[in-house]
């Protein structure tokens, strides 16, 4: 049953909530007719993991969710032909601009589904739909080039040890003791002072790599005393190789896993960056930064401006939470940590 | 244990000191022309020669490795600089800022754990029927909800639409006649001491259940997995064998070691904490150490963001060492040495 795999894992490790950390119990595995009949037929190790992944269905409708929304972020000028996120709809240009916002209605369908904005009467959905691009290019972006910066680093200190391990551990301690969001804050507003895409997803990418790199090496670590990497060692293959094609690949389900939950923390935490003002900025129209604008119209009582493009923010940030954790089940991350 | 608490405060040394390295590089760096011009605001303003001068007043002409030596020295005597904003010393900005974030942090803390522990516990005893999965996905759903936005709809619709909450700011500027901490707030409260806490107490709601919100559901969900964990040790089924009633084994037995790790946890969630202060204190117009942040951030405030910087760091790396000791203390069978 799917929702007990939910009770299985964890998405919330110390500190930043980002490293999955082994908490809670074990659920014990259940051999189904599925697994039974899989064993008969040969299953390459793909359809093993897909087969796993299914049976998780939070996941399933995570991994839909995303799908639809990155569908929607990537034909966004077809869902709102014409209409931009800054340019007002052609209906709405006999209406008196200045005026009030109106709220979500179901007239001139699409436009005003989510209601449109004060002022200028862009329409909310077109602003939704463009700001997906951004929210999801930043954090997928940011996840990935993030990943590889602590798997390079926790591999190389893992697997030299010494002082390369130590000087970089103590790096790494530098950078796990400064909160990220403070830290991301202070970079930010010194750095992205353009507000464009590329430099919000280099600092979060410099800045939020050392909880990974602590994961890989730890990995790393346990492996580098097993027999087939000393075999390796012993026949003459080069560091670089062993730490390539016959390390990394058994590191690969905890960091694919510890990926997908940084998606989800970089959603959110992008968002917060452009709401404070220091990430990404007008006329980029992001999911955060709508919500900047939004504000005071809060205060008199038109809550539609803010709301939705927080509810996609929530439903992207549970979707991919969801698909780490199926991945984690599918992957069987915490047999390969342990 | 003396000797490992002595031996992790030295390794704190070169951490700390790797951390005022880097916020005193990202500081110099500052491509907008940094610490000099947030200082004069508008160039246009300055002529060369009195830009100079101020810069050699200010000590930025000095090379870098001097500036970084002479700026340590005064952070250890104390010193975080002046403020560009309001020309008072850093220390004072931050430090008349700290009751109010003390307030929002700790009662934000009790509401979370309040409410956390208990809601752990009993999901783990119903483990697998629908309280559990309801639990289950309530906890997701709010771990999900970006901080910000929760405030966010928390004023629109608690504070705006139904009017139970005031907002925004920490007191009622117009009854008490001043802000927290003002002395025209203190002759209020002197004058009416119960007033002026119920309406400390009503404004710190909305912010209080904001910034406990990502908390309640990390915590819960951690506090059910010790339960089941220990749930299912033999002490616990020697317990039920022996034929004590559920409810001994179960308050006594099980729920003292489940809850210990959450106690010993609390260290690490400063620094979640500080990161949702932040951003709280920033919605609710919270007059603390977290909006002060934001706008010294957003204004080049150096002397103010560095500093914050380094204590929150400082910190951080304090309450992990209060963590792993008191993982010792509470737990008979870990010894450091």
């Amino acid at each position: 049953m799917a929702s007990q795999n939910l009770s299985g894992g964890d998405i919330f490790g110390g500190g930043e909530g980002m490293i999955p950390s082994a908490v809670g119990g074990y659920e014990p595995i259940v051999i189904t007719d599925a697994d039974v009949e899989s064993n008969l037929k040969s299953l390459s190790q793909f359809e093993i993991y897909w087969r796993r992944f299914r049976r998780h269905r939070l996941a399933l409708i995570g991994a839909g969710t995303l799908l639809l929304l990155v569908l929607m972020a990537i034909f966004a000028p077809l869902i709102t032909p014409g209409v931009g996120p800054t340019t007002v709809p052609a209906f709405e240009l006999g209406v008196p601009l200045g005026g009030a916002a109106h709220p979500p209605t179901l007239d001139n369908f699409p436009w005003r589904i989510f209601g449109t904005t004060n002022m200028l009467n862009y329409s909310i959905l077109a602003q939704i739909t463009y700001g997906a691009r951004v929210s999801l290019l930043v954090s997928f972006l940011s996840a990935v080039f993030t990943t590889i910066i602590g798997t390079v680093i926790g591999s190389v200190s893992g697997y030299f040890g010494g002082w390369v391990d130590n000087l970089m551990m103590r790096i790494t301690d530098v950078f796990l003791s400064i909160p990220l969001l403070p830290l991301l804050i202070t970079i930010a507003a010194i750095y992205a002072g353009s507000g464009s895409v590329e430099s919000i997803i280099v600092i979060l990418s410099i800045f939020s790599w050392a909880g990974i790199s602590r994961l890989v090496r730890s990995l790393i670590l346990s492996l580098r005393e097993v027999e087939f990497v000393e075999a390796a060692k012993a026949v003459g293959v080069r560091d670089w190789r062993i730490i390539f094609r016959h390390i990394l690949p058994n590191v690969l389900s905890p960091v694919i896993v510890t990926l997908t939950l940084f998606i989800a923390t970089f959603v959110s935490l992008e968002a917060t960056l452009d709401f404070l003002g220091l990430g990404i900025k007008y006329p980029t129209i992001s999911w955060g930064n709508m919500l900047t604008n939004a504000q005071n119209d809060l205060l008199v009582g038109d809550w539609w401006w803010a709301f939705f493009p927080g509810l996609f923010l929530v439903i992207t940030v549970l979707a991919v939470n969801f698909i780490g954790d199926g991945l984690r089940d599918a992957l069987d991350v915490r047999t390969r940590i342990d | 244990m003396l000797a490992y608490t002595i031996r992790r405060l030295l390794l704190m040394i070169p951490v700390l000191l790797g951390i005022s390295i880097m916020v005193f590089a990202i500081s110099a760096s500052n491509p907008n022309g940094g610490e000099l011009y947030s200082f004069i605001g508008n160039p246009k303003n300055v002529t060369q020669s009195q830009l100079k001068a101020l810069e050699h007043r200010l000590g930025l002409d000095k090379p870098l490795p001097v500036r970084y030596v002479l700026w340590l020295g005064s952070i250890l005597h104390g010193d975080l600089g002046i403020s560009y904003l309001t020309h008072e010393p850093a220390t004072e900005a931050i430090g008349s800022r700290v009751p109010a974030t003390l307030i929002l942090m700790v009662t934000a803390f009790l509401l979370q754990e309040i409410i956390a522990i208990p809601l752990g516990i009993f999901s783990a005893l119903r483990r697998g029927t629908l309280f559990d999965q309801t639990f289950s996905v309530i906890v997701y759903t709010l771990y999900s909800i970006p901080t910000f936005w929760l405030g966010l709809m928390l004023i629109a619709f608690l504070g705006v639409e139904l009017r139970l909450f005031p907002f925004p700011g920490m007191v009622d500027v117009l009854k008490t006649g001043g802000d927290f901490g003002t002395a025209a707030w203190s002759e209020y409260f002197h004058a009416h001491p119960f007033e002026a806490l119920t309406d400390l107490g009503a404004h710190l709601v909305m912010p209080a259940v904001t910034l406990a919100a990502v908390g309640i559901a990390g915590d819960s969900r951690y506090m059910r997995g010790q339960m089941l964990e220990v749930l299912s040790q033999d002490y616990v089924r020697t317990a039920k064998a022996k034929g004590l009633p559920q409810r001994i084994v179960i308050w006594k037995h099980a729920l003292r070691n489940a809850v210990l790790p959450i106690i010993t946890n609390i260290g690490l969630q400063l620094p979640g904490l500080i990161g949702g202060a932040v951003v709280t204190e920033q919605i609710f117009a919270w007059p603390g150490t977290g909006r002060l942040f934001i706008s010294s951030a957003q204004s080049f405030d150096y002397a103010v963001v560095i500093g914050l910087t380094m204590i929150i760091s400082a910190l951080t790396l304090l309450f992990n060492l209060l963590t792993d000791l008191s993982y010792a203390l509470v737990d008979p069978r870990i010894r450091y040495s």
